[in-house]
């Protein structure tokens, strides 16, 4: 196949590395900033990291949800070619638990600064978004394994590399 | 409250999800068996051999699907609880399905 036609275009499991980097840097961040948040008490800081982190929990929600989107997209292209199909129904399952998880430390933390303000729901989303993070690098390391060790969604160039030539 | 809803919410995903499926791997060969699943949407189906294991296979463009006469047949005329026999050839931890028959 002539390599024009290899183009990330052309091939839909590899929209899924493009999209999952993005959650994978705002979610981890933003549990960073929820503790962060806990510990600050100040008039000037506390509503800066509270902002920082309820923007980086929206964006990367937003953004697990459309990489499990695209996850489920190839699922079936890479399922038939990898050597250890069990290893990618792990990361499924464990990156559809860590987009769930912080949604819902999302929404705890919402309801918590449009409805009732309490300490406590700050807490319960920090707490959620902390065990996010531990699920979110899990998933993310099966994921590697995954690429790195399975070759998924990676094309092998021809031993002769002849597609390369100009 | 929330909380629970959250619990809730992951069981139900396990609970939806194929990854509960406990499968099993086998030795490159032929097998007899039940399509307990069949799954048109991913090409795949589950059959459970004699012995009780579980096979999930995917087809694949090199997969033969016969019926018991031998002519090709198409995987709409795959039943689930109908009986099959099934050619595969084991990659790695990775069952391939080389041919499929109706009978």
């Amino acid at each position: 196949m002539p390599l024009q036609q290899l183009t990330i275009v052309w091939r839909k499991e590899l929209w899924h590395p493009v999209v999952v980097h993005f959650p994978i840097a705002t979610l981890l961040l933003a549990s960073v900033v929820g503790v962060v948040m806990l510990f600050k008490h100040s008039e000037n800081n506390g509503p800066k990291t509270a902002r920082c982190f309820i923007g980086l929990l929206v964006f990367g929600v937003a953004t697990a949800w459309l990489a499990v989107s695209t996850g489920l997209w190839s699922y079936n292209t890479e399922v038939r070619r990898i050597c250890d199909p069990s290893v990618l129904k792990s990361h499924r399952m464990w990156g559809i638990y860590a987009a769930t998880l912080y949604t819902v430390s999302l929404a705890v933390y919402a309801v918590g600064r449009m409805v009732w303000v309490t300490r406590l729901l700050t807490y319960l989303a920090v707490l959620t978004a902390l065990a996010g993070a531990a699920v979110l690098t899990y998933s993310g390391h099966l994921g590697a394994s995954l690429v790195y060790q399975q070759g998924a969604g990676v094309r092998q160039p021809s031993a002769d590399c002849n597609e390369f030539m100009e | 409250m929330i909380t629970a809803v959250a619990i809730c919410g992951l069981l139900v995903f396990q609970s939806c999800g194929e990854e509960n499926k406990k499968t099993d791997v086998v030795e490159s060969g032929t097998y007899q068996g039940v399509a307990e699943e069949v799954d048109p949407g991913e090409q795949e189906i589950y059959v459970r051999t004699a012995d009780g294991k579980l096979l999930e296979l995917y087809f694949t463009d090199q997969t033969a699907l016969t019926t018991a006469g031998g002519s090709p047949a198409e995987f709409s005329e795959l039943t689930e609880g109908g009986n099959v026999e099934v050619q595969v050839e084991k990659k790695g931890n990775r069952l391939e399905p080389i041919a499929v028959k109706i009978l």
